[in-house]
């Protein structure tokens, strides 16, 4: 089936209004502009759309946050939805866990160039352009896929459809993850291997491209096709660093699938790992700061960095560095370093402190207690975890109402930022 | 070991009670070196007799001089030990003596507690260390609180584990202020709560705010409703804006209707002629135009005419004509077609005997030069070009590249191993020169030596030194009185203080004997002052006697001669026989007759400086291993390099021979050879080429030559008929192209005066057109002008310039009006509304919509306030930030949250984690005491518990079982913490004897609650110890454990019964 050229935009987990976290302390203007970043994020989105002149814009889930409700997301999508109506771009948006179908329908007024699809047992939509299929979008897994629940004709993906170029859609929040350009299943209990198998039966009929929505930047070459996931549009925490935007992929009538990655998020995010030699003195440290930030070049929408610094080693100057007057002054220092280099502001933070570098050649590992501390804390497992979590639920201050809250936190918390506090405090004691 | 800590241990041979407790005149004799029983059943005075030897050690106690008994009295107490130390005897003797714990006398002298022979006697050991560790009893055994002193705790409880404990309370102190610190005691403070209201609050401000929906919802719904009422009022006032406009337009427009319709009621009675005065002119142009055409047209028909008959007078011939363009091109042809035959003819028959291109001397020449069997079509099938001799050239370049490499590897590996032999070499003689030493164990052999030597050179020193004390010693002293100086003053003072006290004492004496009341009236005052005086007089005497004694003079005693040599020549053999030990160690590396030499002939000095050579020498033999084994590596990793430096020249060989096969020439792997034969075969490829194409060409030229005559006969046929013969063809061909050169001018000069006859008789059939459109004209105009002739015409032009004047004026009012309509393009009126027009009733309307229409914009313009305002607030609601920014301020607080749960959990587990190590630590690093107690317990238990450890911060004891649990000792059955108490006694009375305090261990019952595995296993255990050197000394009152010790061959000593039941049994 021949098919013809064309363009679309492809963006995921707007989180619109969803606020930025652990930020630190900002100065006003950079806090307003944290506060409004998803808001500028999605309107770059919509102008790259026009701009690009894209047959379409593709929404992969996560576009807000049902709990959240939020006036301004809702106003700020239906003008969106509105200016694109206006150059005549479509809209295709599959509901992820946070923006479920249901919120959609009762929350925002779509107009008609917004198509929302449901499930993955709905019919696929057809794109079209002068009377002509452009392409054909579906979702191919949701959130919520169970195979008890498919009718009997089963899932779209199931379903041979002839379309010259096959959209398939893994929304935000579907149940696997991707190891070895293979999807996999999370191992919780409770979940279903339906989403795994659906997107394994896309893959095997090569469908060209499978837009993901998770929001963590990937993408995926099997034969006759692509996964990709642009990432999400504004990062909300360090988890996620560097530039973020949305991907406009053009199609050509023959060959393969390009893709160009546009930065639209104002705010951007960066963990920046640096060694302390003894040796060193707070210039030899200032310069390597300002180098490590130089390395890094900004996008024309970028306005703010907030740099999370995780530095190791030994010595004098890296001894002073949990001191908050130190860090000032290093931040200062650092910035005086940088003037003039780029037109975004930065934000310091140093949320790790390590007294003993990575272990190589050139260094000496930790000896005494702490090597036997550090032996006994590699050799833990989840259970050990776990256990340590069960004495913390017996402390008083979980019989109070009032820290019923801080006990979800407390069992929500993931082992690997407690074992990394851990090597600090034991480094920081026994060395 | 244990025959030199006999020797040095104090030991009882006997003891001989005078009289203590119950014992009068009693002598027990201990075996040397056994272990030594008491039975005795109870009241027999074995504890006594335990008591006993504490007091003469040291000293009795108020209760030992004490009958029993509800009113005790006092009693002498006296008795002896005799001791053996150093392998000398010892008698210490104890008596009683009032106001003191009882006089010492040793070997029959007087000493005083502190005496420093008692001390070495005793180890300087404290009473309370021997009451608690080397004599005790049951109940002793039984405290734990005997095991608190410090004395004893430092021993068992190592108070720390050294730094690394510290280190690790300061750990644990660390995570458990940290865990305060995020989450206080109960959750009521710390960080942790504070982050927690400070989430509630946001938490309870973002509720209170809720979502603006509702608000956003009922605005918008009144913008919607506000929208369509203006536009309502708009749809009217557009209305009202039309009909004004409308009445207005009529008004305008009436007037210039009205005259406009005057003068078109006017124009429609006069009648419509159309007559026009340019239409007579054109009339008469035309009959002019009509009489020269016709004569024009007679003129050339006749010129046609002549022409023609010119045309058809020349002759052609058209045979001959037809095939003019064959003839031209063979003519053209047939010059070189005469040449060609001219040459071929010379040329003869083709010369067949160069068949082929190998007969050509020069490419047999070349043939020769190629090596191997080449021939024509293996030249061919060559494929030699610029691109393949490229490759060619790549190919041999990598191979050669690949050649070198190999070679530069080759060259530097046979380097290394020549060097990496040389190095070994040197390494053997090393090695044997070592031995089965290595370098390092040498040197620390040789640094142990070294200090072995230092130390040596101290005892020597420490020997002299001894032997001129002792040589001291054996010199006579007697006791000296040695006068100081005293000050001049010192007499003077002293005398007034003796004088001023006689005086005072004196007068107080009488005052107080006479009663004396002169000055202060009171009899009793007198007493007081006299007693003052006297006492005064005491004082300053005992002061002036004191200075005296003070000032004047000081003694020396004599050492105590006997005693202090003994301790001194003891000293110095000590110091002797570690010197011989010292002394005679070889020095390491070296053979044990070459030290026999070397200690005659080197000194001291001179071996330690033989070390230090040696240790630097070591130095260098440690950096050439250290070379050698770099070397070894390096030599690996150039193995590993010369392997694929082989295998890129196997690759590149082949791709060599793989690029010659292509080429077709025969493998070689000389580079410059096969490019010469690819260039050989590359010029044989171009001889036969050229060779090839030379034989075409003749081929070619003979069937050309043919190919023309046969058209030229072919041709003859055509033009002169069948049969004609062609002589000479080029002749020929030369006749017909002159003759078709005459034939062409006489057509053209036929064609042209055809042409120009044809010319003329078109122009005069175009006349004949013209001249009738012209006639054609002339009976139109007539017809236009509705005349039948000249005369009608003239009448009606006076008609036509009235109704000219009047039309003028009626354009004029229509472009008055076409202006006025202008103004309202929208607007059309029928022609009713003009004729019913009335201008006051058309006013009045006007006025009245004016009226409407300002009440319109007035209503629209507060509408538009309205929808101003509606805007502005629902703009206000959408583009409200307060709860975006609640929530960012609620987010930070969220993360902080997490951060500090992590940072507690963090805490948490680093202090579990710390628990841990804390746990390792214990296990693996308990004192030594502890891990010899633990030997002992694990024989007297029989191996059911196996480890005694001590916490880290506190002194208490812990046992693990087989099961690997521990316990503390508190929780142990009384028999089995009763054996762990004797497992650390014993391990500690080992330890001080490491440290020189050898005493006694005076055993009192203590294993009655044993059952009978673990008091065999006790009294195997305890004849270990004592076989060890260690003296025992068991009381026991248990039969059954005297005959234990019996069967083992140690014959107890049967203690006689004090109770006269027990005398009446025996």
């Amino acid at each position: 089936m021949s098919r013809d050229a064309f363009r679309f935009v492809h963006a995921t987990s707007l989180r619109l209004d969803e606020p930025l976290s652990g930020t630190g302390m900002l100065s006003p203007d950079d806090r307003a502009l944290a506060e409004d970043a998803t808001f500028y994020a999605f309107e770059q989105i919509v102008e790259t759309t026009i701009g690009a002149q894209a047959d379409f814009l593709l929404l992969t889930g996560n576009c807000f946050h049902s709990r959240t409700q939020s006036l301004r997301a809702r106003v700020a999508l239906e003008k969106g939805f509105e200016r694109l109506a206006a150059h005549q771009v479509a809209v295709y948006i599959s509901p992820g866990s946070q923006d479920p179908a249901s919120s959609w329908r009762t929350l925002i007024h779509l107009p008609p160039n917004v198509t929302l699809l449901s499930d993955e047992e709905q019919e696929p939509v057809a794109v079209m352009r002068d009377g002509r299929v452009l392409a054909a979008v579906y979702i191919v897994a949701s959130p919520h896929s169970d195979e008890t629940k498919w009718s009997a004709s089963g899932p779209t993906v199931m379903q041979r459809h002839q379309a010259p170029f096959r959209i398939g859609i893994v929304p935000a929040g579907t149940p696997l993850a991707w190891k070895d350009g293979r999807p996999v299943a999370i191992n919780n209990l409770g979940l279903s291997r339906a989403a795994v198998t659906l997107v394994e039966t896309a893959i095997a009929d090569q469908t060209e491209y499978l837009a993901l929505g998770e929001g963590l930047p990937r993408t995926e070459y099997y034969p006759g096709g692509l996964a990709h996931d642009p990432g999400c549009s504004q990062s909300l925490d360090g988890t996620v660093s560097g530039s973020r935007g949305c991907t406009v992929v053009n199609v050509p009538v023959h060959g393969s699938v390009t893709m160009d990655s546009v930065a639209v998020a104002p705010v951007r995010w960066e963990t920046i790992s640096l060694v302390v030699e003894p040796s060193h003195n707070w210039d030899d440290l200032v310069e390597r700061m300002a180098l490590a930030v130089m390395e890094r070049v900004a996008d024309n929408d970028e306005r703010l960095w907030i740099l999370n610094w995780r530095i190791s080693g030994q010595g004098p100057i890296f001894d002073s560095l949990p001191d908050r007057n130190s860090q000032h002054e290093l931040w200062e220092l650092v910035e005086a370093e940088l003037e003039g280099e780029t037109d975004v502001r930065r934000s310091h933070r140093l949320i790790s402190v390590e007294n003993y570098g990575p272990v190589d050649s050139n260094r000496s590992a930790p000896t005494g207690l702490l090597r036997q501390f550090l032996e006994i804390l590699d050799g833990l497992d989840g259970k050990d975890f776990d256990h340590v979590r069960q004495l913390m639920h017996k402390h008083p201050a979980f019989e109070r109402m009032d820290w019923r809250q801080a006990k979800d936190l407390l069992d929500r918390t993931g082992f690997t930022g407690v074992e990394r506090q851990t090597r600090e405090l034991a480094a920081r004691w026994l060395d | 070991m244990a025959a030199q800590g006999e020797l040095a241990s104090m030991k009882i041979q006997d003891l001989e009670i005078d009289r203590f407790g119950v014992w009068n005149g009693v002598r027990f004799t201990f075996e040397e070196g056994r272990m030594s029983v008491l039975y005795g059943p109870n009241e027999a005075g074995k504890s006594t007799l335990m008591r006993f030897i504490r007091g003469v050690l040291y000293g009795y106690l108020p209760s030992d001089e004490k009958t029993g008994g509800p009113q005790p009295k006092p009693v002498h107490c006296s008795g002896t030990l005799r001791v053996t130390h150093r392998g000398e005897l010892y008698e210490l003797r104890r008596e009683s003596k009032p106001g003191t714990r009882g006089q010492l006398e040793i070997n029959g002298r007087k000493v005083h507690d502190e005496d420093p022979l008692l001390k070495e006697l005793t180890g300087d050991a404290t009473e309370q260390l021997f009451q608690n560790i080397f004599a005790i009893g049951l109940h002793e055994l039984q405290q734990l609180a005997t095991l608190s002193g410090e004395e004893v705790a430092s021993h068992i409880y190592g108070l720390s584990l050294g730094p690394e404990g510290e280190q690790l309370l300061r750990a644990h102190a660390g995570c458990d202020a940290e865990e305060l610190r995020l989450a206080g005691d109960d959750g009521s403070h710390g960080h942790i709560h504070s982050l927690l209201v400070q989430l509630k609050d946001a938490d309870e401000e973002l509720t209170r705010r809720g979502q603006p929906f509702s608000r956003h919802s009922d605005l918008h719904q009144r913008l919607g409703n506000l929208e369509d009422e203006i536009r309502g009022i708009k749809k009217k006032q557009t209305q009202f804006h039309s009909n004004l406009r409308g009445y207005q337009f009529l008004s305008r427009v009436h007037a210039p209707w009205s005259r406009e319709r005057a003068i078109r009621l006017q124009l429609e009675r006069l009648p419509v002629d159309d007559l026009d005065r340019e239409i007579l002119d054109r009339l008469d142009a035309v009959e002019v135009e009509l009489s020269q055409k016709g004569d024009e047209r007679k003129s050339l028909i006749e010129e046609a005419r002549k022409h023609q008959h010119d045309a058809e007078q020349i002759k052609t011939r058209p045979a001959l004509e037809e095939q003019h363009c064959k003839i031209q091109n063979l003519f053209e042809n047939s010059r070189k077609m005469a040449e060609l035959e001219k040459s071929l003819d010379g040329r003869g028959q083709p010369q067949r005997s160069n068949t082929s291109p190998i007969q050509d001397p020069a490419f047999h020449s070349l043939i020769s030069r190629l090596e191997g069997h080449w021939d024509q079509p293996r030249i061919e099938q060559a494929k030699v070009g610029p691109a393949t001799m490229r490759e060619l050239l790549k190919r041999a370049r990598d191979y050669s590249n690949a050649g070198r490499s190999r070679a530069r590897t080759v060259k530097r590996y046979k380097r290394g191993t020549t060097l990496l032999r040389k190095l070994q070499n040197d390494w053997r003689t090393v090695s044997q020169e070592l031995g089965d030493q290595n370098p390092s164990e040498a040197r620390r052999l040789l640094d142990r030596r070294l200090k072995e030597i230092e130390e040596l050179r101290g005892l020597q020193l420490r020997k002299d030194h001894l032997q001129k004390t002792l040589e001291l010693v054996g010199q006579q002293f007697s006791p000296t009185i040695v006068g100081g100086e005293l000050p001049p003053f010192f007499w003077m003072i002293l005398w007034m203080f003796v004088v001023g006290g006689l005086i005072l004492f004196g007068a107080g004496a009488y005052a107080a004997s006479i009663g004396y009341d002169g000055v202060v009236a009171g009899k009793a005052t007198a007493w007081i002052v006299g007693a003052c005086y006297t006492l005064l007089g005491a004082c300053a005497i005992g002061t002036a006697y004191t200075m005296k004694r003070h000032f004047q003079a000081f003694e020396f005693h004599a050492p105590q001669r006997a005693h202090d040599r003994h301790a001194l020549e003891n000293e110095l053999h000590r110091v002797e026989q570690a010197i011989q030990r010292l002394s005679g160690k070889p020095l390491p590396g070296q053979s044990p007759t070459a030290l026999a030499f070397a200690s005659q002939v080197v000194t001291d000095e001179e071996q330690a400086n033989q070390i230090r050579q040696r240790l630097s020498q070591l130095g260098n033999y440690e950096l050439q291993a250290t070379r050698i084994e770099r070397l070894r590596r390096k030599l690996s990793g150039m193995r590993q390099k010369l392997q694929e430096r082989q295998r890129q020249l196997s690759r590149t060989r082949r791709e060599w021979t793989e690029a010659l096969r292509r080429l077709g020439l025969s493998e070689t792997l000389k580079v410059s050879q096969a490019i010469e034969q690819c260039q050989l075969v590359g010029e044989a490829q171009t001889l036969i080429r050229e060779w090839n194409a030379s034989h075409h060409n003749v081929d070619l030229q003979r069937q050309e030559l043919k190919a023309f005559l046969a058209q030229v006969d072919e041709l003859a046929t055509k033009i002169e008929g069948p049969g004609y013969h062609v002589r000479d063809p080029y002749a020929l061909l030369s006749e017909w192209n002159r003759e078709v050169q005459l034939l062409g001018e006489r057509r053209r000069e036929r064609n042209r005066l055809r042409q120009t006859a044809k010319e003329k008789r078109r122009v005069a059939s175009k006349l004949q057109d013209k001249i009738e459109n012209l006639r054609q004209q002339r009976v139109t105009l007539f017809k236009r002008l509705g005349v039948a002739d000249r005369g009608e015409i003239a009448a009606k032009l006076s008609a036509i310039d009235e109704r000219r004047e009047l039309e003028q004026k009626l354009k004029g009012l229509r472009a008055e009006l076409h202006k006025v309509a202008q103004t309202e393009p929208e607007m059309a009126i029928v022609e009713e509304d003009l004729l019913s027009f009335n201008e006051a009733d058309v006013l009045s309307k006007i006025e009245s919509l004016r009226g409407k229409l300002s009440e319109a914009e007035g209503l629209l313009e507060d509408k538009h306030e309205e929808l101003g305002i509606l805007k502005s607030q629902l703009r206000e609601v959408e583009d409200d930030r307060t709860l975006t920014s609640l929530r960012f301020e609620r987010e930070q607080i969220l993360h902080s949250l997490k951060e500090s749960l992590e940072q507690w959990y963090a805490a948490k587990l680093t202090d579990q984690l710390l628990s841990r190590l804390r746990h390792q630590l214990e296990k693996e690093r308990q004192p030594k005491t502890l891990k010899a107690a633990s030997e002992f317990l694990y024989r007297l238990t029989g191996g059911k518990y196996h480890n005694i450890w001590t916490p880290l911060d506190e002194r208490a004891l812990l046992v693990d079982d087989e099961n690997g649990q521990s316990i503390r000792v508190q929780h142990l059955s009384s028999g089995t913490r009763e054996q762990v108490f004797l497992a650390v006694r014993l391990a500690m009375i080992r330890d001080f004897g490491e440290q020189g305090v050898e005493l006694p261990m005076i055993l009192d019952d203590v294993t009655v609650n044993f059952d009978q595995t673990r008091t065999e296993a006790a009294v195997q255990t305890l004849q270990d110890v004592a076989e060890r050197g260690q003296q025992i000394l068991l009381f026991t009152c248990h039969q059954h454990l005297a005959h234990l010790f019996e069967a083992e061959g140690i014959e107890p000593v049967w203690l006689p019964a004090q109770r006269p039941e027990m005398q009446l049994q025996a």
